[in-house]
């Protein structure tokens, strides 16, 4: 990396112009509503952040965004990666599979929930086919068993997603490596455990990071299926902001907002280190 | 397995053969799954509303019928894809709307973006880790929480109700620009040297050497973006208030169930450029992974 | 070119094809479109000074005489009035020059009409082949019943057109209704049934279009020009224009506006013009152009309480309008020309907004309107009155609240009026309750609707009332919830409700124990409604619902929002029950009183609710402080208050007084409800009708209206989530103690947050 003075800061520029005004602008100003009375201005201190984490739905809720996350982050990881291993080295067809993996992520919104609410009805798809197989249904959606049923979504979503990012970080890796390594004698296993996984560390901290920026998404799915206040199971940090937002409760979900945002930058600040360590070790 | 024996006697080779095309099968199973639901809505869009509302109608909240989902139509008719494309003129509106909002954020994305992803990865400089940090953690925030701030600068500005409301803070997002930093970042450090010894400046670098090397990350990010923007809801709901310049998103929603067959063709028309965009974008995509091994 | 390249361009060339083809349409530009959030903001700025020239509307006064007006045409050159003696076969007409009303013309063919055909004319048309036509009635029973078309070639005897087809009898001995006509240039009638629009030829059909559905025996549906011909569209918010010849549809221009009492008729060269509630539109006959020239709150095309006659063009590009007020039966002419030193539009505003639309909110800022020209009013609402609001409306409402911005003037119902009033949003109006308890508006029943810490922030403009009445054992039940349980206990099998369904039962049955079922906390008390849901269960089989609902073919898709009592059938069954009903207004008393009156039963009130309507709030940040209350203070003024809509009762005395006069007078005796039904038990059928509740009933409903003090505020998401859960426990999906704790964990979390 050479150190430049002017360069970089003349790419980064408009960027930066353009982000501080209208990403970085209100981002600001939820953290300013954070310590002030939802109207009128008054200033309070730290007392919103006192009232949130108080506050039992807000308390329910972050247990149930932190399940959902660490149950399908990792298992979203796996499964693409191992997907990606698979699908990387087919012979053929491999564009064919990819587009396959990727067609989820085509719908929009409103037809996915559509075609899970065919599905997963008490006298949908699934029950039916159940019942052809023996056993008996339910109205999923209303069982904590609609906590499995966004995992599903998430997880059919994004598979191509991840899937994609990992094969084209796994297209980085020279194949020569392989090759030397192949005349050395290394088996299968081998060159996957010291090429293949070293190399695709920082892959795995973005596609990481993606895929939880992607976890926040699913709201959308699951407010459009189950509504405001869905089964407790699935009912997430996004709902309480959600509600707050519709009883005009600002000062609490932003205070919310800006305690997420510091563990979460804690959490990127973390990654970040351990990312760089690992480049400067290759 | 006879044939294969008969034609590949020696057995690891046999073996690695199987080994190959082994992974045909669970990956056919699943991605099966995977295009199932697109299949049975593409196939669901050429039937009529009498006969989704026997199908489904109980699903949907009308109608006692037994439920009886159907794969293809009893009944094959275009009336849907009729009434969709010919009888329904804000159905055209929406979607040049929904054309005129995603393909200018992605050009602004590509223009701002590409170079400060670029900064990002291949300088260093005081300030570049906080920043960086900074637009990650801007990128992680759910829209409901920045949906009034950003309502008040855009008001500020008197954006409010126009194409810029929502064209201005997606082509500032700096989700792109953590994409393309990644990949950008990935692109060895002895290539570039190479070139700078061969007398490339700054510029030259990037134009000749980091876009094309950077492809599959632009190429993601882009399509990426398109499917985030194409499918977006909640900012332009808030954001535009006259019905002219809603985009496509909004338009399912507002489909009852009186119109149902409607809404999956409209389902269908909708997914068709986002498919499109892939099988271009797989084009380059390819191109770039390999045009990345083209090295020396 | 590989395979896969090859589809992927021809998809893109057939998607742009498509797009090519939208982008012609995309042309039209509807430059005010209704249902949007006003913004407070704007008010601020003031239009540009300069800016002059708009439509306004002057009275023109009709000519004295006895008889009434039967249409208005435009004939050589000057606007003529055809009017009609009462019950006589007189016809006149006036034309009106120089500012005057000629002597009055005897009609001759229309007296023939009367007396040699027994056919009575009762709307008037001009043809585009410069004839004029009219729609008639048979005069005594020879002929059937129906329109019948006539014509004149010389002006002095009458020609029945009716195509024979259409008065040919059908299986039930009716012939068809020709609900609208309009004649081309060459003749040809075109006629409104409700088959379509069917144009005739020498008495023959020779085509057929699709037209609105048939809703009144005279409505719009359809107009013709010299170059075109305007059909309102099935979808009722369009219309499709056709050829004259060939009758081939050239576009459908959508308007995106309720057309039902509307009025089209074209101008020169392919110009169409459209009068609705919203103003006078104009359109190009391909749809290309569609601009508001006109905005209704500036005229009475504007006011709810009179309805448009007709209207046509003048040769100046003004126009003129016939309109009847429907409770007085008067009628008035209206006339529109540009004026070119009035402002376009007034320096000040005064936005209002609701999240449905409202009939009472509408009169009220056409009088506003009326009384203020040099202020701009616009009401702006997101959905129409028989639809429900998204969460997402209510979201974006208030990112423009917490914002400083959103209208003046605030419609609460449907909207978080707790958190607005906690918050801050609204302005207090404790400065008004002086003046308005001085004008009769009844405080004592409306004064804490909306109150906090002993100040008023928003009333309400009306009251929806609910009653109970039947059988008194079984009204005590509905007392409480003891009661309640004590009765299902004791008589099991007995149906309670009558004629019922589940989710109606169940709601009604929730929200009429509410009180009951709250603990201190504001929580709801789990073993308690336990038992209500198990007893509901139980109401429900003795009611035997289920077989109820597969008879009615019904949905399970309700608007909760409207009618949170309700306990499921208007048909009263014999025997001992009782039913519980939500009165909504003078007109929605009719209904339910058949049944009262037939049965002679008292009605009680439920609870002492009431349900509040039309909850009008000034937001506090809005820079017309004074100019909002003002508007609230009309909202609860005589004119407005007497008003007879569905939005609910009148919250002044003076308001309900003039309910009862209404009722007795003229117009309203003539006014009869018939509604049919299918016993269900013995599948047999009957037609019920009534009228106006006589004086006696109605008083003793305002007494009854009088004595109520407690708001309903139970809040729409627990409604909802009840319903929701009711639905499955009744589905068996669920046991009542299940139900009971989805619903309670629901709640807590709701108030929780």
């Amino acid at each position: 990396m050479k150190k430049q003075t002017k360069t970089p800061y003349l790419l980064l520029l408009p960027s930066l112009l353009g982000t501080s005004v209208f990403v970085l602008a209100p981002f600001l100003d939820v953290i300013r509503r954070s310590f002030f009375q939802a109207v009128g201005g008054t200033f309070v201190g730290f007392s919103n952040y006192r009232q949130v984490l108080e506050n039992e739905a807000f308390q329910q809720a972050l247990f149930h965004t932190l399940r959902f996350l660490f149950t399908c982050l990792p298992l979203l990881l796996l499964l693409s990666f191992l997907l990606a291993v698979l699908v990387y080295h087919l012979p053929v067809a491999r564009p064919f599979f990819e587009a396959a993996f990727l067609f989820p992520m085509a719908i929009p919104v409103a037809s996915v929930v559509v075609f899970w609410r065919l599905t997963f009805h008490t006298d949908g798809l699934f029950n039916e086919l159940l019942a052809a197989l023996g056993l008996s249904g339910q109205d999923w959606m209303n069982t904590p068993a609609a906590f499995w049923v966004l995992v599903f979504s998430y997880t059919w979503k994004n598979l191509g997603y991840d899937m994609i990012l990992w094969i084209a970080g796994l297209s980085q890796i020279p194949k020569e490596q392989y090759e030397a390594a192949a005349v050395s004698g290394a088996g299968p296993l081998r060159c996957f455990f010291s090429i293949t996984l070293p190399q695709m560390k920082s892959s795995i901290a973005m596609i990481g990071v993606l895929s939880f920026v992607n976890a926040f998404r699913v709201f959308r799915e699951a407010y459009l299926i189950a509504g405001d206040y869905p089964h407790n199971s699935i009912y997430m940090l996004q709902h309480v902001f959600n509600n707050w937002f519709t009883k005009l409760d600002v000062q609490k979900m932003t205070a919310a907002a800006v305690m997420l945002a510091l563990v979460i930058s804690l959490f990127l600040l973390a990654l970040e280190l351990w990312t760089e360590k690992q480049e400067e070790s290759v | 397995m006879k044939i294969i024996c008969k034609f590949f006697p020696d057995s690891s080779k046999r073996k690695k053969l199987l080994l190959r095309f082994f992974p045909f099968l669970p990956l056919s199973l699943l991605s099966s799954l995977m295009v199932f639901p697109i299949l049975m809505m593409m196939a669901n869009s050429f039937m009529g509303s009498r006969e989704l509302l026997e199908a489904y109608g109980i699903i949907l909240g009308e109608g006692s019928s037994e439920f009886a989902p159907r794969l293809l139509p009893r009944y094959p008719t275009l009336r849907p894809y009729v009434e969709l494309l010919l009888d329904s003129p804000d159905f055209f509106v929406m979607f040049w709307n929904s054309c005129r909002q995603v393909f200018p954020i992605l050009l602004g994305q590509l223009l701002l973006g590409m170079p400060a992803a670029w900064a990002f990865a291949r300088y260093q400089f005081p300030g570049r880790r906080p920043l960086f940090l900074l637009y990650m953690i801007l990128m992680v925030m759910p829209f409901q929480v920045t949906m009034v701030s950003s309502y008040l600068v855009l008001s500020r500005l008197s954006l409010m109700d126009t194409h810029m409301a929502i064209w201005l803070p997606g082509i500032f997002s700096t989700f792109p620009v953590f994409i393309m930093e990644k990949f950008f970042r990935a692109i060895p450090e002895s290539l570039m040297e190479a070139a700078r010894v061969d007398g490339a400046n700054a510029l030259q670098l990037f134009w000749y050497m980091g876009i094309p090397l950077g492809a599959p990350g632009v190429m993601s990010s882009l399509l990426l973006n398109f499917l985030e923007y194409w499918n977006a809801m909640e900012a332009p709901m808030t954001f535009l208030k006259t019905k002219a310049l809603l985009p496509l998103s909004l338009y399912l929603p507002q489909i009852t169930t009186d119109q149902v067959s409607v809404s999956f063709a409209a389902s269908v028309v909708m997914m068709l450029p986002a498919i499109l965009g892939f099988l271009w974008g797989q084009e380059y995509l390819q191109q770039g992974i390999v045009a990345s091994g083209l090295k020396e | 070119m590989s395979t896969k390249k090859l589809l992927c361009l021809a998809l893109t060339l057939a998607l742009l094809a498509g797009v090519c083809t939208g982008c012609g349409g995309k042309g039209q530009e509807t430059q005010t479109t209704p249902g949007n959030s006003g913004n407070a903001q704007d008010s601020q700025t003031p239009t540009t000074s300069g800016a002059m020239g708009r439509y306004a509307e002057t009275d023109i006064p009709l000519p004295d005489s006895q008889e009434s007006p039967i249409g208005i045409l435009w004939e050589d050159g000057a606007l003529t009035l055809y009017t009609k003696e009462q019950d006589a076969d007189n016809f006149s007409r006036f034309r009106y020059e120089n500012q005057a009303w000629s002597q009055p013309e005897q009609v001759a063919w229309l007296t023939d009409a009367w007396n040699r055909l027994e056919l009575r004319a009762t709307y008037l048309y001009s043809g585009q082949d410069g004839k004029t036509y009219a729609m008639a009635y048979p005069n005594s029973d020879t002929l059937p019943y129906g329109q019948y078309i006539l014509g004149t070639s010389d002006g002095s005897t009458a020609q029945d057109l009716t195509p024979p087809s259409l008065v040919e009898l059908n299986a039930n001995g009716y012939r068809s209704y020709i609900l609208d006509m309009a004649v081309l240039s060459d003749g040809t009638l075109a006629l409104g049934t409700d088959a379509g629009v069917g144009f005739y030829q020498n008495g023959k059909q020779t085509h057929l279009v699709e037209g609105v559905p048939l809703i009144m025996d005279h409505q719009t549906m359809v107009a013709a020009s010299q170059e075109s011909v305007a059909v309102f569209a099935p979808d009722a918010t369009s219309v499709d224009i056709y050829s004259t010849s060939g009758f081939q549809k050239l576009t459908t221009v959508a308007i995106q506006q309720d057309l039902y009492e509307s009025l089209i008729f074209p101008g020169e060269n392919g110009i169409w013009y459209l009068v609705t509630q919203a103003g006078i539109l104009r359109f190009t006959q391909d749809g290309s152009i569609v601009e508001t020239i006109m905005e209704g709150s500036n005229g009475m095309m504007g006011s709810t309480t009179a309805g448009k006659i007709q209207f046509l063009c003048g040769d100046q590009e003004d126009f003129y309008g016939l309109y009847q007020n429907y409770s007085s039966g008067t009628y008035f002419l209206k006339y529109y020309s540009y004026h070119d030193d009035i402002p376009s539009s007034a320096s000040t505003t005064l936005s209002i907004y609701g999240l449905q639309e409202s009939s009472t909110v509408s009169q009220a800022v056409y009088e506003f309107q009326s009384a203020h020209p040099e202020v701009q009013v616009q009401y702006n609402f997101s959905v129409g009155p028989y639809e429900t609001p998204s969460g997402d409306v209510i979201r974006s409402l208030n990112a423009e609240l917490l914002n400083g911005g959103g209208a003046d003037v605030l419609i609460l119902d449907g909207l978080p009026i707790d958190s607005y009033m906690e918050k801050g949003i609204l302005a207090d109006l404790s400065d008004l309750t002086g003046t308005l308890g001085e004008q009769g508006v009844l405080l004592d029943i409306i004064g804490n609707a909306a109150a906090l810490d002993g100040k008023t922030y928003a009333l309400p403009a009306r009251i929806a009332v609910p009653i109970k009445f039947g059988s008194p054992e079984e009204l005590e039940a509905l007392e409480s919830l003891d009661a309640l349980h004590n009765y299902v206990e004791t008589h099991p099998d007995s149906p309670l409700l009558g004629y019922t369904i589940h989710d109606s039962a169940g709601i009604t049955l929730f929200h009429i124990m509410y009180q009951d079922l709250l603990l201190a906390d504001g929580s709801l008390d789990e073993e308690k409604l336990t038992l209500l849901l198990e007893d509901w269960m139980q109401i429900c089989e003795a009611c035997n619902t289920k077989m109820l609902e597969e008879a009615w073919k019904l949905d399970t898709v309700w608007d909760r929002t409207r009618i949170p009592f309700f306990s499921g059938s208007e048909l009263y069954k014999d025997g001992n029950n009782a039913q519980v009903q939500q009165i909504d207004g003078l007109i929605s008393t009719i209904s339910p009183y058949i049944t009262i009156q037939k049965k002679n039963f008292t009605p009680q009130p439920v609870q002492d609710y009431y349900i509040p309507k039309v909850m009008a709030g000034v937001n506090a940040s809005s820079p017309s402080q004074d100019l909002a209350k003002e508007f609230i203070e009309l909202l609860f003024s005589d004119s407005i208050q007497q008003l007879n809509n569905i939005d609910g009762f009148p919250v002044s005395t003076y308001g309900l007084e003039a309910m009862i006069e209404y009722s007795e007078s003229e117009v309203a005796r003539g006014m009869v409800v018939s509604s049919g039904s299918t016993d269900p038990e013995t599948g047999e059928e009957f037609i019920e009708s009534g009228t106006y509740p006589p004086r006696e009933r109605l008083e003793e409903l305002i007494e009854l209206i009088k004595g109520l003090n407690k708001p309903f505020s139970v809040d729409s998401t627990i409604s909802q989530t009840v319903w929701e859960e009711m639905n499955r426990c009744y589905e068996g999906q669920q046991t009542p103690a299940e139900t009971s704790r989805a619903i309670c964990q629901k709640v807590s979390m709701y108030l929780a947050e």
